[in-house]
């Protein structure tokens, strides 16, 4: 974390807290290639979400959201109030998602605006033994 | 959005990362002691018998 050491980055480590806006819930430490993959997360009371904004798998390390390895757009809530945290769930199918290749991804909710407001712990993808 | 930004949600996603994952290899790593013990345990009883 010598990134929020640094004199000229303080105001990054109040901005933290942005990233863990969206939640993402019981998500498993591997999941099988080829198989329907259900993403289950929160909005919490700080998030507005947007028709636009989505959730990408990302494979570990990505620097920009333009590495996503596949999307999907987060569906808004049907009676939304503003203020109040939501439960959302997109569901990747089994061809979009990444084969069994040893790398680590996760998921990352990303606003409209580029912005990266929650990432999940990492999974892969395994052929055998799913937990 | 500023590239600032999204280097600290990149590094901060990183970090998210990198400490389950040492988590997960220090639960391994008890594991593999405790399977090595018990493969010891088992090769003992199987090729030392004690004597009748």
């Amino acid at each position: 974390m010598a990134l929020f050491q640094e004199g000229t980055l303080v105001s990054s480590a109040m901005e933290t807290s942005n990233f863990a806006h969206v939640i993402f819930q019981n998500v498993g430490k591997s999941y099988l290639p080829h198989a329907a993959l259900e993403c289950h997360y929160t909005l919490t009371q700080f998030i507005k979400p947007h028709p636009k904004d989505w959730v990408g798998i990302f494979k570990v390390g990505w620097s920009t959201a333009r590495d996503y390895y596949t999307f999907l757009w987060s569906p808004l809530p049907d009676s939304y109030s503003e203020g109040t945290a939501v439960n959302r769930s997109v569901v990747f199918q089994g061809y979009y998602v990444p084969n069994d290749d040893g790398e680590f991804y996760q998921f990352c909710y990303v606003t409209h605006k580029g912005e990266i407001r929650g990432a999940s712990t990492p999974f892969q993808f395994r052929a055998k033994s799913p937990t | 959005v500023c590239s600032g930004d999204e280097s600290v949600a990149s590094h901060f996603a990183l970090v998210t990362a990198y400490e389950d994952i040492k988590k997960r290899l220090r639960d391994t790593e008890k594991e593999n002691t405790l399977l090595r013990k018990r493969v010891k345990q088992l090769e003992d009883k199987l090729f030392r018998p004690e004597a009748p």
